[in-house]
């Protein structure tokens, strides 16, 4: 679930580099650089153009392959007797320090039997009463905004937002609720990189991580099964008895998973119709837009930009043999942006048909458990931001994540303007 | 590709015979001489009745014919579960066999019954007139 680079192996920098010019055999979309620059595009681009199923051989992260078409990427997602979750979806080879069990890294059948204990969160009973919740915390959030002044949209309410609901998932003490931010950011964070300073203090974030949860989960064993995540994973037949590092695993994967993602798209759509006004007036004008911009927002955002798969077998994909063992990286960052599935992929549509059809979900067995728990918490943003001001506007440049897993922002400064 | 059987859209249609003469007089089936009637019944008992040509899969129908409810976020492959459906009792046993791929993508949904579909792997055709199914609240 980590990042982190492999130390002391020499590699070269992506930053800065002519896509279009530079050997193609060099491309490294794992290099976090390239995503924090936002300089990605391009370069995913002459991949599907020159080589869809690339082999990057020499990378921070070792050698592996590149999977850049919509239709591939289905292909390898869809196909988990060939390409493995085991032992990791990180890019980052699996080591005693950088991996937990948790059933996103696991094949069925004990993936599905782990992910049915925790799904039933999503359950409609469950979202209907968490919409109320959401709409008034989303309410409160707003309300507090500072009014024409320059503020952090990021920090004032997209984490705010994400984590307030986290802590209401997993029934987590409201006060220490910033704490489920910091580990999560934590977990995904490169050592050295602003978030956390080394692997020792991720470690020790991680561990207290872990105190904290085993005491909950203690008392929450002895009652009787409540509604939220800790009670789901200590009472269910299939999660009951996992040792304290498959509980820490699988909690890592839902603070991760109902974080970060929706934490980004909720940036990332108000960038994007900053920086396409004429979508921005659609949407003024036809409010009822916002489910289908909604979908149109996590494909343009793609919160996570890949999943990685270890080939199981000897295979051949686009004509290309991966062999047994071969690291497989499904961007669905790039997928997202291929014409050849989706028409006029490289613009941002409010109105878009077919908008649903996207990547950013995964397809198979482990599509996102919380898709349409983030869809809710999008669209009630977005309805009352409506309700609200006129313009959220981008006042600065953001400020982008070094990662090219958790595809993201530390910054966008806005100012909002009242209706 | 994966090993697993998925079936897709096939054109079936046996009887070159007028359907009209045949099924005229049922009055809960289409009239239309070879087209076939199905009912979907939303979460609030809201229903839209379609009629349609017996081909393709039950999931295409709907899409074609906007009934709401039915996402299919993957285009009908059986990568997703985004157009489950409740079959209604008396139809269960005409609507086909549920292969393995599809019994894990309905594993994805935390509301599976024992009468769950996906509508993209039911085939129509002409057995499933009058076929009644009811569209989950939310689709997974």
């Amino acid at each position: 679930m980590n990042e982190t680079p492999a130390v002391g192996k020499k590699t070269w920098s992506m930053v800065g580099r002519d896509p279009w010019t530079m050997p193609l055999e060099e491309i490294d979309l794992s290099h976090p650089g390239i995503w924090q620059a936002n300089e990605f595009l391009p370069f995913m681009e002459r991949l599907r153009k020159e080589d869809p199923v690339h082999y990057c051989k020499h990378s921070a992260v070792g050698a592996y392959w590149s999977v850049t078409k919509y239709a591939d990427i289905m292909q390898v997602d869809t196909s988990p007797e060939i390409y493995s979750s085991e032992p990791t979806i990180g890019i980052v080879d699996a080591n005693a320090d950088n991996t937990f069990p948790m059933f996103i890294a696991m094949d069925p059948p004990k993936h599905d039997e782990q992910r049915k204990v925790v799904q039933s969160v999503v359950a409609p009973m469950n979202l209907k009463n968490l919409e109320s919740v959401i709409r008034q915390r989303v309410c409160a959030i707003l309300d507090r905004l500072p009014l024409g002044e320059r503020f952090n949209w990021v920090e004032k309410v997209s984490i705010e937002l994400t984590t307030q609901m986290l802590a209401t998932l997993f029934d987590f003490p409201f006060e220490d609720r910033h704490k489920l931010t910091r580990w999560s950011d934590a977990f995904t964070a490169i050592p050295g990189k602003g978030i956390v300073d080394s692997y020792e203090q991720r470690q020790e974030l991680i561990q207290e991580c872990l105190a904290c949860f085993t005491r909950l989960w203690n008392q929450r064993v002895n009652r009787e099964p409540g509604n939220d995540l800790i009670s789901m994973l200590a009472h269910g037949a299939a999660t009951r008895n996992m040792s304290p590092n498959e509980y820490l695993g699988n909690v890592m994967l839902l603070i991760v998973g109902g974080n970060d993602t929706t934490r980004n798209s909720i940036s990332g759509g108000v960038l994007a119709l900053n920086e396409n006004p004429a979508e921005y007036q659609k949407l003024r004008a036809n409010p009822a837009l916002i489910p289908n911009m909604v979908s149109e927002i996590v494909r343009w955002q793609t919160p996570l930009a890949h999943m990685r798969r270890t080939a199981k077998t000897d295979t051949v994909l686009r004509g290309k043999t991966i062999k047994a063992g071969d690291k497989v990286v499904m961007w669905y960052a790039s997928g997202n942006r291929d014409e050849d599935a989706i028409p006029r992929a490289n613009e941002f549509l409010v109105d878009r048909p077919n908008a649903r059809q996207h990547l950013s979900f995964g397809f198979g067995i482990h599509r996102c458990m919380g898709n349409r728990l983030a869809e809710m918490q999008l669209r009630i943003v977005w309805e009352e931001i409506m309700r609200r001001f006129h313009a959220v506007e981008v006042v600065g440049a953001p400020k982008r994540i070094y990662s090219s897993f958790v595809k993201g922002y530390s910054e966008l400064p806005v100012v909002v303007h009242p209706l | 590709m994966p090993n697993y059987a998925r079936k897709g859209a096939r054109k079936t249609s046996p009887f070159p015979l007028p359907g009209i003469l045949l099924l005229s007089f049922l009055t809960d089936r289409a009239d239309v001489s070879d087209m076939i009637r199905v009912t979907f019944i939303a979460h609030d008992a809201s229903t839209k009745v379609i009629d349609v040509e017996p081909d393709g899969s039950l999931m295409q129908a709907a899409k074609s014919n906007s009934v709401p409810g039915i996402d299919a976020d993957c285009g009908g492959e059986c990568y997703c579960a985004t157009c489950h459906v409740f079959v209604d009792a008396g139809w269960l046993d005409r609507v086909g066999r549920i292969e393995h791929w599809e019994e894990s993508m309905l594993g994805l949904t935390p509301d599976r019954q024992p009468n769950s579909r996906l509508a993209c792997q039911i085939r129509l055709g002409e057995a499933l007139n009058g076929l009644v199914v009811t569209t989950p609240e939310f689709q997974y």
